[in-house]
């Protein structure tokens, strides 16, 4: 006997095919819903979705920041300030995920809804 | 004949609950074997047979029985022997021992993740495993189907 019938190499590439799809769409759906959130001394001045691409320039307390939203992720990129915690804390995308600048008051919250994944034991 | 498959069924299952694995919910699902080569040796009426007494003797040997793990797997396994059944009724001898397993693998984690959905947590995010579950399962359904070509010669000769 055959190990593999036609059918059966089909239904192998129908399923690699799925996989690869469902993938592709799970990972544009974990980003939709998801929004970055930016705060000068506690108020919010701008949000925006992680999924768009743009550059915020934002006034500090004691100086301004660039803060750019692309590929799914955000980051500060410039910011005048002493220490430049901000910037070297890099690229962030994970709901949770907050960036911090303290001399400028300024802080960047990736916000969303989930954020873990549950996990159940089967038999 | 089918009291050997249950009895090997079983103690795949068992032995395999045993397996440490990176997530609970990923196992190859060894125990098919013994369903598919029931289904294709026995019939349907077999397969179903060894699929329920292997979940609840195998639930009530590892202590999962009337858990909620164990819904998971009974609701499972009935489903992907149901599923089975019908392509093989459906296309005849057009899928092999590969084809048949690996719908009753994929049937398996869809149940599984829907249950999961509509009894334990109501939010989407379950849904974000299943290209996962699919990919675990589909590997799982394959090398389950080809130890099954393997198998089927000796088996056969025993009945």
């Amino acid at each position: 006997m055959k190990a593999l019938t036609m059918a059966d190499t089909a239904l192998i590439c129908v399923l690699g095919v799925v996989v690869v799809a469902s993938h592709i769409m799970m990972s544009e759906r974990a980003n939709e819903g998801i929004e970055i959130l930016i705060e000068v001394d506690g108020r919010p001045t701008h949000k925006a979705s992680l999924t768009t691409r743009a550059e915020f320039a934002v006034e500090g307390a004691i100086g301004s920041l660039v803060i750019a939203v692309q590929d799914n992720r955000v980051a500060v990129i410039r910011a005048q300030c002493p220490n430049h915690v901000c910037e070297r804390t890099g690229w962030r995308s994970s709901v949770g995920d907050i960036i911090v600048c303290v001399p400028n008051k300024t802080v960047i919250r990736v916000l969303g809804p989930g954020g873990h994944i549950p996990r159940v034991t089967t038999g | 004949m089918v009291g050997m498959l249950v009895a090997v069924g079983t103690a795949l299952f068992v032995i395999e609950s045993y397996v440490p694995t990176p997530f609970p919910f990923l196992k190859i699902g060894f125990a098919n074997i013994s369903s598919v080569l029931g289904l294709i040796l026995l019939g349907p009426f077999h397969a179903l047979v060894i699929v329920v007494v292997r979940v609840v003797v195998g639930s009530m040997l590892v202590g999962s029985l009337l858990t909620p793990g164990f819904l998971l797997a009974f609701g499972g396994g009935v489903a992907s022997v149901t599923a089975m059944i019908v392509a093989r009724k459906l296309t005849g001898r057009r899928f092999g021992p590969v084809g048949i397993s690996l719908i009753g693998s994929v049937t398996h984690v869809s149940t599984q993740l829907l249950l999961v959905q509509v009894l334990f947590v109501h939010t989407g995010a379950v849904v974000m495993l299943l290209p996962i579950l699919l990919l675990s399962g589909g590997v799982g359904g394959i090398l389950v189907g080809l130890l099954v070509v393997k198998l089927l010669p000796h088996v056969r000769g025993l009945l």
